[in-house]
């Protein structure tokens, strides 16, 4: 293994150094990226025929087009100096740290060659010591790693703003501060109580970002970049992350305290389950945190409210009167919306949107005014599915 | 000249259920080349039992046949099929097909979850794929118009040799489900897309169709004239009704049932007649068939013959609307109202539109429509 060129990445300020090493080597190394990089892009196995022809190509001695790999900034963001002394063996080591930029289909077809080969030693050890260039990115930050992978692997199926947003705040997946985030492997139900789903928490800031209540699932390149070019506007994004969830909770505890330990109560009138029977329980749902995530976008792009600031200041504000049979009232809309959507989930997420807008929106009846933005987010919802 | 896509048949070789992917493969091939993906759920927790779906029945156990809905299409409107006092299938939305990330709490019920599972794997396996495959899984959304509901039956739990799909399309229609083939084009969606501004058509649709929101399961039964060997009735199931949105014309295709089974009435009066003739004298065998051929009195007796829940309260929709335009009108039974419905729509419209302005006429239909789908599944034909 060995370091053929050190190159500056002027673009995204980072060095690009082209190693060679050979295909066994590098067999080691991916596994270990493959196993501990939980940022690592999930295989998708779509067994294209090329894939098989690279593999019967591999078995003659081709020539492998370089694979691109990245050392990961570290929880801090903090980029470590490499050199030609230690970046070989950090490479060798440093799997959850690694990340395939491009040529992740190359590298699950070697491996896939080595395991059908293992039987043969011939053929298995003249594959392993073939040649294999590598170009490995260092002093990279999390957006230049986006921005590479994005323009490197144009012809693909391009990553979605969520695993971008999933990549830059990966550090705080477990929450910050007095917030607890639940990652999908803990598998448990979050409270609500400063409690929340970390993928749940990624779809309000999504929200946020796009102005959009609704999931992101399919996307064009043109808005990928669009949301990608919005996140690296400063790397100070970061605190506009931990800010809106902040928000969020801040909202949260004041509805709490407004609403004196209002529970809702089962008196048959309503027809499903109860979209939640206190506070805690509707605000850990992602449909109001999507909801709240759009609608702060709307209010803040149309220059309605100032800043994320402003509305922490509205939220010190805000009334409580009826709010009790406001809360009930609400639980029988989402009710209504569970029986008579198309969508539940994304209709849901509508309600709450307009919930938000109306009660930080100085012009709407709902200002201030839990009661009020709740007929105010029925009104909306009901007017928007008339078209 | 551009040259037609090619496109194929794949199978589907494997679920990921962790990935939300179906694998899928050409037939007679061993690679996988394609991947759509659809979340649907495969395991899940039942009084704290652990629950699996059984992926490895053959599909041919099943019978997906697709239909639309302009009233019962929400996301919850899903239910058992009931035929013969026995649930034999599902009526699933595509909406629903999915499960919901948003309730991740919500009770799994694999009989529920298998049915859809095999209403997926019918879905891709009747898809023609391009021959070209995408890079990645394409999304199950690509596959499918949107307004789809699918009702997927398992063949073993029908337990009649005899039933076919089609002869239950009436009383599927009754519920507002219409039978939506490939070739065709769901007009019927908009048929009563102006509903939210008649507060009488709005009514109507709450009760004749959404009512069924409260219950489980839809029950349908055959008509017990063969659909299938009809060519208008078969027309009217698989291509007109899904087809038509425009009240009149609606009407007038309905109407065409009425003439059809008037026809078949006459000519059994008729042959009733022509036994007998032998003990009448000829003024009273003219008299007789006289009698048989009047269109007013075969279609009350076509109507007179059908029972259902419904049919007093239509009748006074049909009659209620008939006295808007002549004060006067005195007759009571369906048939006749709906004759002079007939008349009154074909021969003078322009008595309908002083009184309705706009001449819309959507709320009326749907009454006769349901007139004609009850007559069409208790027509005995012999």
């Amino acid at each position: 293994m060995r370091i053929l060129t050190t190159t500056l990445d002027a673009k995204i300020t980072a060095n690009n150094h082209l190693i060679e090493m050979n295909i066994g080597e590098y067999a080691a190394i991916a596994k270990d990226i493959l196993q501990n990089n939980d940022l690592q892009r999930k295989r998708v196995k779509t067994a294209n025929r090329s894939y098989t022809l690279l593999k019967d190509d591999i078995k003659i001695g081709c020539v492998i087009p370089p694979i691109v790999l990245a050392i990961f900034p570290n929880e801090k963001g903090n980029v470590e100096a490499f050199n030609a002394d230690n970046l070989l063996a950090k490479i060798l080591t440093a799997g959850k740290d690694l990340l395939i930029l491009d040529g992740l289909q190359r590298t699950y077809t070697i491996l896939d060659l080595l395991a059908e080969i293992a039987k043969d030693n011939n053929l298995l050890e003249k594959v392993k010591a073939l040649p294999l260039r590598l170009e490995v990115y260092t002093g990279i930050s999390k957006v230049g790693v986006l921005y590479r992978m994005l323009t490197l692997n144009t012809g693909q199926n391009p990553m979605s703003t969520r695993h971008q947003v999933e990549m830059l705040y990966s550090d705080y997946k477990n929450g910050f501060e007095n917030l607890v985030f639940i990652t999908e492997a803990q598998d448990k139900v979050p409270t609500g109580n400063n409690e929340f789903r970390f993928n749940d928490i990624l779809d309000g800031f999504i929200s946020y970002i796009t102005g959009d209540y609704l999931p992101l699932d399919r996307e064009d390149l043109v808005n990928i970049i669009k949301n990608l070019e919005v996140l690296t506007k400063d790397d100070k994004k970061k605190d506009l992350f931990k800010l809106l969830i902040t928000t969020y909770n801040n909202l949260r505890i004041k509805i709490v305290e407004l609403a004196n330990n209002w529970q809702y109560e089962e008196i048959g009138d309503i027809k499903k389950k109860a979209f939640g029977k206190n506070i805690n329980e509707i605000f850990s749902k992602v449909q109001t945190i999507a909801g709240f995530g759009a609608a702060l976008n709307f209010l803040i792009e149309n220059g309605l409210v100032k800043d994320l600031e402003a509305i922490n200041v509205l939220i010190t504000q805000l009334n409580g009167d009826n709010i009790q049979d406001a809360l009930n009232q609400m639980i029988k809309h989402l009710d209504e919306i569970q029986i008579s959507a198309k969508k539940i989930g994304n209709e849901q997420r509508m309600y709450f949107y307009y919930f938000n807008r109306c009660l930080f929106n100085e012009s709407n009846e709902g200002f201030k005014s839990v009661e009020k933005s709740v007929q105010q987010a029925n009104k909306f919802y009901k007017a928007n599915m008339l078209g | 000249m551009e040259a037609l896509k090619q496109t194929r048949k794949m199978v589907v070789s494997r679920f990921d259920g962790e990935q939300k992917n179906f694998y899928l493969k050409p037939q007679n091939e061993e690679a996988e080349e394609q991947a759509v993906s659809c979340n649907i759920k495969l395991q899940g927790m039942v009084n704290e039992q652990p629950l699996q779906v059984k992926t490895d029945f053959p599909l041919t156990n099943y019978s997906v046949f697709r239909f639309t809905n302009p009233y019962l299409n929400a996301q919850n409107d899903l239910f058992k099929i009931n035929y013969s006092d026995k649930s034999i299938g599902y009526i699933i939305p595509f909406s629903a097909i999915e499960d919901n990330n948003e309730n991740p709490e919500e009770e799994f019920d694999v009989y529920k979850q298998a049915y859809k599972y095999y209403c997926v794997k019918s879905i891709i396996e009747n898809h023609d794929f391009d021959f070209q495959p995408s890079g990645g899984p394409i999304h199950l959304s690509n596959l499918v118009d949107k307004d789809s509901i699918f009702v997927i039956l398992c063949k073993s739990l029908i337990g009649d040799a005899t039933f076919k799909i089609e002869d239950c399309l009436p009383s599927f229609a009754l519920r507002g489900y219409y039978f939506f083939p490939g070739n065709t084009k769901p007009n019927v969606l908009s048929f009563a897309a102006e509903r939210t501004t008649d507060v009488d058509l709005n009514n109507l649709i709450d009760t004749r169709f959404l009512a069924n929101r409260g219950n489980a399961s839809i029950h349908i039964q055959k008509s017990k004239i063969a659909i299938e060997q009809n060519q208008l009735l078969y027309l009217l199931y698989t291509k007109l009704l899904v087809e038509s949105n425009n009240p009149l014309h609606r009407f007038l295709i309905l109407y065409q049932v009425i003439e059809l089974l008037v026809e078949t009435k006459i000519r059994k009066g008729i042959n009733g007649v022509c036994i007998e003739k032998d003990k009448l004298n000829n003024y009273d065998f003219f008299q007789k068939l006289f009698e048989v051929n009047n269109t007013r009195s075969a279609i009350s007796s076509l109507f007179d013959a059908v029972v259902f829940s419904e049919k007093t309260e239509i009748t006074n929709a049909l009659k209620d609307f008939i006295l808007q335009t002549n004060a006067n009108y005195a007759k009571q039974t369906t048939g006749d109202c709906f004759y002079d419905i007939r008349n009154l729509l074909f021969h003078d419209f322009k008595r309908v539109i002083v009184k309705k302005n706009d001449g819309d006429i959507s709320g009326l239909v749907l009454q006769c429509e349901i007139l004609i789908h009850q007559l069409i599944i208790s027509f005995i034909p012999y």
